[in-house]
């Protein structure tokens, strides 16, 4: 007889296929054209963020400011870039100097990679709560079929 | 290729909505998992995921929309073919925003890998992976990253 497939399995790929499908957009949106662009996008953008995120509460300066000091955000090396991504060094050096001959990543005074500032946009803004919304969509999906 | 456009930028002492900053954080933490789980899955080009993604969607929406969440079906290797869904190449570019001639190329090349199969009809639909342990892996890594996503949101305060 044949194995059935664990219940949790087939509402799992239902919700992540919908988030998916939404989320594709707003990678389009925020990081470009190409699988490896936004993977590397994603990576800058996480270093930028993790220097100053982790110990931000949620009533600090840094949620509220729509621009942040230099000496705030973080930035990382092509080098981890490629150890954190999985992509061959030669496929991240090409790949970060397209993305920022595009602006979407710049090169700082110690020649680490740093991730454009976007948050002043609206347009980025709203994909992100759209996004958020998309996430939420996900778990009333899953629980529906009582996933948890 | 498209340069990025950047809006004139604000008075740095603007105030943004504070569920932007730890959103954007968490999403850039989700996609950075789920970015692995697309390539792992559909391989390194964004169109053949996307299509794949939509294909997808066309194929579990009609019976998973109706399903109760005690149904057979949920333990079922492979639903029946005929409660599954198909999708024509031009809704897919219609919904996906790919050109009719690339989702025309890349469904092609989709089809040989195995991913997809053409119906009577000439819709498109999945091949069945769901019983694949590495399918299965991804999924459950891909559900625990939401909920991982979920954790850190909220500890901002945000639900």
């Amino acid at each position: 007889m044949e194995a059935e497939l664990d219940p949790r399995i087939r509402p799992i790929a239902f919700g992540i296929v919908g988030l998916l499908y939404d989320l594709i957009g707003f990678m389009r949106i925020a990081f470009g054209e190409d699988l490896e662009s936004a993977l590397i996008m994603i990576c800058v953008t996480d270093a930028t963020m993790q220097k100053f995120m982790p110990g931000a509460s949620p009533d600090s300066e840094v949620m509220l400011r729509v621009k942040l000091d230099e000496s705030v955000r973080g930035s990382i090396s092509r080098r981890m870039i490629a150890d954190k991504t999985g992509l061959p060094r030669e496929t991240v050096r090409r790949k970060v100097a397209q993305l920022v001959a595009r602006n979407f990543l710049y090169v700082d005074a110690n020649g680490a990679i740093r991730a454009t500032p976007r948050l002043h946009d609206p347009e980025l803004r709203q994909a992100v709560i759209d996004a958020h919304e998309s996430v939420k969509t996900y778990q009333r999906v899953v629980s529906s079929y009582g996933v948890t | 290729m498209t340069q990025l456009v950047l809006k004139p930028e604000q008075d740095a002492q603007a105030e943004i909505d504070p569920r932007i900053r730890p959103i954007a954080f968490g999403l850039v933490e989700l996609l950075f998992d789920l970015t692995f789980f697309i390539r792992e899955l559909y391989g390194d080009d964004l169109d053949c995921a996307q299509i794949m993604i939509c294909v997808n969607d066309a194929t579990m929406r009609p019976f998973m929309e109706r399903l109760p969440a005690d149904s057979d079906v949920l333990r079922m290797r492979a639903p029946p073919e005929e409660i599954r869904g198909s999708i024509s190449r031009r809704m897919i570019a219609e919904k996906t925003g790919i050109a009719r001639e690339t989702v025309r190329r890349k469904v092609a090349m989709l089809i040989e890998a195995g991913h997809l199969v053409a119906d009577e009809e000439d819709g498109v639909r999945v091949v069945p992976r769901l019983h694949d342990p590495q399918t299965h892996r991804l999924l459950e890594a891909g559900h625990a990253a939401i909920k991982r996503y979920m954790t850190l949101v909220r500890s901002y305060g945000i639900d």
